[in-house]
C-alpha cells in the first residue's frame, strides 16, 4: 500500500494523484488508448487522475466519455494552434533570450545519439521561461543557429544510418516549426502530482521529463503500441519526400529516447512490445509487461450461423484495410453468401485514407457484401452478431478488439503483428500481414467448419478469464504505483 | 564473412528495398519492413536490418519537399468584395437625404462616431470569430452578450442625443451587415442599403427608415446564428482579437479625423471616394493571401543558403508587389475615372449653378425617374462635382481620392502585421500616423482640404512598409520564423 494515502480514501489530500498525459486519446477521441485510460481511472477509484491531453490545437474538444469523479481533465497542450504560453515578468539578472534553444534542441533530438542531458536541459529552460520560446524561434539568430545545427545533423555519419538527405528549405522550415512546438509543450504549465503516468513514447514524454528534471516526480510509461515503430510505419507508407521522412522518424525517435530516459518503468501492454523497447536500448530491468485486461466475460452464446465476419477498429493505415478488402473479395469469390462488416471511424487526419478504402472496396465491387458502418457504441453487440473476427493489422499493442472478441467466444483470424500471437495462442488464426491469400484461407475454413469456429470461440472465452482478466491488469498498475508512491513522497 | 552471410545479407536488402520502393534511410526503417511484411519476430528483425542499410557514406541526395496543395479560397470572398462596393455607394446616396433630414452636423458627426466603431468591431469579430471556419457558430455562444451590450449602448445613446443614436444604428446595420456577408447573404444586405437608399431619395422619412434597417439587419444576424447551429471550436484569443479591434477603429479614425472632409457637409463626395480604394484594397488583399502559399511552395527544392540571401526578386517579394500593384493601379485608375466623370460633369451648365440648381436637378431627375435609380446617380455624379467646385476644386478632390488610397495601401500592410504576428508594429503605425493626421488638421497652413487625411495616411504607409519589406527580402528566414511562428 501506498503509506497512509490509501487508509484513508476520504482524506482528499492524502490520496495519490497522478498525471496521466495523453496524445490524441482520451478524453476526446475513441479507440484503444483511449478505453484503457478510461478502464485504468474507473479501475483505480482510489486515486485522483488528472488527465492532461496533449492535442493538435484549433479546434475545441468535447469529451468522448462520462468522466467519473475522480478524474479531472485539465486545459489540453494544443499543439499548432494560436494560443500563447504564460508570461511572466524578467527577475533581475535573468538570462534573456537563449537564441541557442532550436540548435540545442535539433542536436540532441535529431542526432542519432544525441546527447539526453542536454535535451532535458533545454526542456527545463522552456519552462522556466515560457513566455521566451516564442521570441527565441522567431529571431533571426535563432533561425542562424538552427542552420548550422542542422548541417551538423545532416553531416553525422554513423553505422547504423545512411546518410540524411539534403534538406530544402521548405523542410528545415518544417522541422524548425516542429521544434518549435516541442519547445511549447515543455513550456507549458503542468500540475505538480505525485506520479506521471505517460501513455505513449512520444509528444506526452515531453512534459513527463520536464516534471522529472524539476520535481523528481516518478514516471511511469505505458506503451500500447511501439510509438517509434508506428512513426517508422507511417514513414514507409506515406508518399512524403526522403526529408520530410527522415524528419518525422528522427524526431520521433528522439522523442522516444528522451521518453524512455526519463521513465522509472516502462509498462508495455505485451511482450512483443518489449522486444522492440529492449531493441531500442532501454533497460530490461526497466520493462514491466502489463497486458490489458476485460471484465469478466458473460456466458458464450451461439454464433448467428450466417458467414457475418466483423472488425471493429478505426479505418486507419496501420489497420490495412485495404488487406482486408481484398480478404474479403477473395472470400466472397468462393463463398458468396459471406458478408463483411467494419466497424469504426476514420482516424483524424487520415481522411484520404478513408477515401482510398472506399475506392478500392468499388474497384473490388464488393456492394453490401462489405459494408462501412461507422463507429459503434456496442462493439460487444456487434461481436455477438457475428461469426468471425478478423483483424489485417500491420501494427498492434494487445488489441482490445481481440479480447473483446475471445469474451464473446468468438473465433478470431489476424495478422500476426505485435502482442497479437500472445492473445490468439490456440483460439484462432493467425497469418503474416499483407498475407491475403493466407487470411482469406483462414476465414474460409472457419466459415466452412462452424465446429472448428466454435471450439477456438470456447478456447477464446476461456483464455481471456484466465489470462486476460481485468482485475489482473489493474493490480499491476495497482502495484506499480504502490512502488512508486514512496519515491513520490521523498521527491 | 562466409558466402552464406553475404547471400543472406543480400537478400535482406532486397526483401527491404522491394517492400520499400527504395534504399531504407537506416536500420528501424529496414527493421519494421522485415518485422510488418517480412513476418519477423522484433529482436530479429531488429538484429539483422543493420545488413540492409547502405553504409557507403557518398554525398547526400537533395530532398524536395511535396507542399501541400493550396487550400481553395472561400468562394464567398468575392461576392464579399461586390457587396462591399455596393454596400459604399448605396450608404453614399443617404448622405444628401439624412444631410438635409437631420441636419448636416448631426449626420457628420454621426458618420465620425460610426465609422471608426465598426470598422473596430468588424476587424474585432473577424478576428475572433467569423475569419474562423465556424465563426457564426462561434459568435452564436456569445451573441446574446453582444446584444445586451448593445442595449447598453442604445440607452446611452439615446440619453446623449440625436447624431448618437443615429451613429448607434449606422453601426448596427453596418456590423450586422458583417455577419450576414459572413453567411453568405451579401445580396440580401446590400438590397436592405439600397432599399433605404432609394426610399430616403423619395422622401421616406430617413431617421424611421434607418431604424427599420438596423433592425431588419439585427434580426437577420440572429436568425443567421439562431439556425447556424453549435460547435466545440474555441473562439480567436480575446488579446488577439481585442488588437484587431484596435486596428480596424484606429483606420476608421485615420478617415475620420481629418475635419476638413465633411461627411455630412460636403454631400456624396467623401464616401463616394472610397469606391476606388475599397475595390483596389479588396483586390490587392485578395492576391495578397496567396503569400501563405505562394512562399512556401516556391521554397520546396530551394537549398537552404540561397533562400536566405536578400532577395528582393524572391516569392515573398513578388506577391507583395504583386499585391501593391493591384491595389496601387485600381485605385489610381477608378480615381481617375471618378475625376474624369466628376470634371464632365462639374462642366456641364446644370452642374455649376448652386445648391438650389442642384435641387432642381434632382427634382428633374425624380420626374423622370420615379424609382429613382437613374436619378440618385445624376444626384451622386452632380453633387460630388458641385461640392468640388465649390471648395477645393480640383486639389481638393485629388487629396480625397490619394488620401484613401493611402489609407488602403495602410492598411493592408497593416493587416499584413497583424497576421504575422506584429500587432505592437501595426498598432504603433497607427499611433503614429492618427497624431500626424490630429497635428496636421489643427494646421491652420494646411494648403489644400483633406491635407491632413494623406498625411497621416503616409505616415501609416511609411511606417509599415520597411519592417515589411525588410522581413519579405528573406523568404527562407520569413518562412521559418514568421509563417510558421506565428
Amino acid at each position: 500500500m501506498w503509506s497512509s494515502r490509501s487508509r484513508n480514501a476520504t482524506d482528499a489530500r492524502q490520496r495519490l494523484r497522478v498525471l496521466m498525459i495523453t496524445e490524441g486519446t482520451y478524453p476526446y477521441a475513441m479507440g484503444g488508448v483511449s478505453s484503457w485510460c478510461d478502464y485504468l481511472v474507473r479501475g483505480l477509484p482510489e486515486v485522483d487522475w488528472e488527465v492532461l491531453p496533449i492535442v493538435g490545437g484549433g479546434l475545441g474538444r468535447s469529451s468522448g466519455f462520462e468522466l467519473p469523479a475522480n478524474v479531472t481533465v485539465k486545459p489540453p497542450v494544443e499543439l499548432w494552434s494560436e494560443g500563447l504560453p504564460g508570461w511572466r515578468w524578467r527577475r533581475h539578472g535573468e538570462p534573456g533570450l537563449r537564441l541557442d534553444l532550436p540548435q540545442v534542441l535539433l542536436r540532441s533530438l535529431m542526432c542519432w545519439d544525441g546527447d539526453r542531458d542536454e535535451l532535458t536541459e533545454a526542456l527545463v529552460w522552456c519552462r522556466r521561461r515560457p513566455h521566451r520560446v516564442r521570441h527565441v524561434f522567431r529571431n533571426r539568430s535563432g533561425w542562424e543557429m538552427f542552420l548550422v545545427g542542422l548541417r551538423e545533423v545532416l553531416d553525422e555519419r554513423t553505422p547504423e544510418a545512411a546518410p540524411a538527405p539534403e534538406l530544402d528549405t521548405y523542410e528545415a522550415a518544417t522541422l524548425y516549426q516542429i521544434l518549435y512546438w516541442i519547445a511549447r509543450a515543455a513550456a507549458e504549465s503542468v500540475p505538480t502530482t505525485d506520479i506521471v503516468h505517460v501513455t505513449a513514447a512520444g509528444w506526452a514524454g515531453i512534459p513527463a521529463t520536464v516534471q522529472k528534471a524539476l520535481y523528481g516526480t516518478p514516471v511511469i510509461l505505458t506503451e500500447h503500441g511501439v510509438y517509434l515503430r508506428e512513426s517508422y510505419l507511417a514513414a514507409v507508407r506515406s508518399p512524403a519526400s526522403p526529408g520530410e521522412r527522415f524528419i518525422s522518424t528522427r524526431l520521433a525517435r528522439g522523442l522516444a529516447r528522451s521518453a524512455y530516459d526519463s521513465a522509472d518503468v516502462i509498462s508495455p501492454v505485451t511482450e512483443a512490445n518489449a522486444s522492440w523497447e529492449v531493441g531500442l536500448g532501454v533497460d530490461p530491468d526497466k520493462i514491466h509487461v502489463i497486458r490489458n485486461g476485460v471484465d469478466k466475460p458473460l456466458e458464450p452464446t451461439q454464433a448467428p450461423a450466417s458467414a457475418t465476419v466483423v472488425a471493429v477498429g478505426r479505418v486507419d493505415p496501420l489497420k490495412d484495410v485495404h488487406t482486408m478488402l481484398r480478404v474479403a473479395a477473395e472470400v466472397i469469390s468462393r463463398m458468396p453468401e459471406a458478408t463483411f462488416r467494419y466497424y469504426g471511424p476514420v482516424t483524424e487526419g487520415q481522411e484520404a485514407y478513408g477515401r482510398s478504402c472506399h475506392e478500392l472496396h468499388a474497384r473490388l465491387g464488393l456492394g453490401d457484401r462489405f459494408q462501412f458502418m461507422g463507429p459503434t457504441p456496442d462493439p460487444n453487440g456487434v461481436i455477438r452478431a457475428s461469426d468471425i473476427v478478423l483483424m489485417t493489422s500491420i501494427s498492434e499493442g494487445l488489441p482490445m478488439a481481440l479480447l473483446e472478441a475471445m469474451s464473446q467466444a468468438r473465433p478470431v483470424v489476424s495478422t500476426g503483428v505485435g502482442g497479437v500471437p500472445e492473445v490468439v495462442r490456440g483460439c484462432g488464426m493467425v497469418a503474416a500481414p499483407g498475407d491475403t491469400h493466407a487470411l482469406a484461407l483462414a476465414v474460409l475454413t472457419l466459415l466452412r467448419n462452424p465446429a472448428l469456429a466454435s471450439e477456438l470461440g470456447r478456447r477464446g472465452h476461456e483464455r481471456v478469464q484466465r489470462v486476460f482478466a481485468r482485475s489482473a491488469s489493474l493490480t499491476g498498475y495497482r502495484d506499480l504505483f504502490e512502488r512508486f508512491a514512496p519515491m513520490a513522497e521523498a521527491a | 564473412m562466409s558466402p552464406n552471410d553475404v547471400r543472406g545479407r543480400v537478400r535482406v536488402r532486397d526483401l527491404v528495398e522491394a517492400r520499400l520502393g527504395r534504399r531504407p534511410q537506416d536500420k528501424l526503417d529496414a527493421a519494421v519492413v522485415l518485422e510488418a511484411w517480412g513476418g519477423m519476430r522484433p529482436p530479429h528483425a531488429l538484429d539483422i536490418a543493420g545488413d540492409a542499410v547502405d553504409r557507403t557514406h557518398g554525398s547526400p541526395a537533395p530532398s524536395v519537399a511535396n507542399p501541400r496543395e493550396p487550400q481553395p479560397r472561400d468562394k464567398t470572398v468575392a461576392a464579399e468584395g461586390l457587396s462591399l462596393l455596393i454596400a459604399v455607394v448605396a450608404v453614399a446616396l443617404w448622405t444628401l437625404p439624412f444631410g438635409r433630414a437631420l441636419g448636416t452636423d448631426v449626420w457628420d458627426g454621426a458618420v465620425r462616431m460610426a465609422l471608426p466603431i465598426t470598422l473596430g468591431c468588424q476587424w474585432l469579430l473577424r478576428s475572433r470569430y467569423l475569419g474562423r471556419p465556424n465563426g457564426l457558430q462561434a459568435l452564436r455562444r456569445d451573441w446574446d452578450g453582444l446584444v445586451c451590450l448593445l442595449a447598453a449602448g442604445w440607452i446611452v445613446a439615446f440619453l446623449q442625443g440625436e447624431r448618437e443614436l443615429v451613429a448607434l444604428l449606422l453601426v448596427v446595420t453596418w456590423v450586422g451587415g458583417t455577419v450576414l456577408v459572413r453567411r453568405g447573404w451579401g445580396l440580401v444586405y446590400v438590397v436592405l442599403l439600397v432599399i433605404v437608399a432609394v426610399e430616403v431619395n423619395l422622401g421616406v422619412a430617413p431617421l424611421p427608415t434607418l431604424v427599420g434597417a438596423a433592425t431588419a439587419t439585427l434580426l437577420l444576424a440572429t436568425f443567421i446564428l439562431a439556425v447556424a447551429g453549435s460547435t466545440s471550436d474555441a473562439a480567436g484569443r480575446p488579446s488577439r482579437a481585442i488588437a484587431a479591434g484596435l486596428m480596424g477603429a484606429g483606420i476608421g479614425g485615420l478617415l475620420v479625423l481629418d475635419t476638413s472632409i465633411g461627411w455630412g457637409s460636403e454631400g456624396i463626395l467623401p464616401a463616394l471616394a472610397l469606391v476606388p480604394s475599397t475595390a483596389g484594397s479588396f483586390w490587392g488583399g485578395y492576391h495578397l493571401w496567396r503569400f501563405y502559399d505562394e512562399v512556401p511552395r516556391a521554397l520546396a527544392g530551394v537549398p537552404v543558403a540561397q533562400a536566405d540571401r536578400v532577395a528582393l526578386r524572391g516569392p515573398a517579394i513578388g506577391v507583395l508587389g504583386g499585391a501593391f500593384g493591384r491595389l496601387v493601379g485600381a485605385t489610381v485608375v477608378l480615381s481617375a475615372l471618378a475625376m474624369l466623370a466628376a470634371t464632365y460633369v462639374a462642366d456641364t451648365p446644370t452642374a455649376q449653378g448652386s445648391a438650389t440648381r442642384t435641387t432642381t436637378l434632382e427634382q428633374t431627375a425624380r420626374d423622370l425617374d420615379p424609382f429613382g435609380v437613374v436619378g440618385g446617380q445624376a444626384r451622386l455624379v452632380s453633387t460630388a462635382a458641385v461640392d468640388a467646385a465649390t471648395r477645393d476644386g480640383l486639389a481638393g478632390r485629388t487629396a480625397l481620392l490619394v488620401g484613401f488610397g493611402l489609407i488602403a495601401l495602410a492598411t493592408l500592410l497593416i493587416s499584413l502585421l497583424q497576421s504575422l504576428g506584429f500587432p505592437s508594429w501595426a498598432l504603433f503605425t497607427l499611433a503614429c500616423a492618427l497624431a500626424a493626421e490630429v497635428a496636421v488638421t489643427y494646421w491652420d497652413a494646411a494648403p489644400f482640404d483633406g491635407t491632413a487625411l494623406v498625411t497621416g495616411a503616409a505616415v501609416a504607409v511609411l511606417v509599415a512598409i520597411p519592417p515589411v519589406i525588410s522581413l519579405f527580402l528573406r523568404p527562407g528566414r520569413v518562412l521559418a520564423t514568421i509563417l510558421w511562428i506565428s
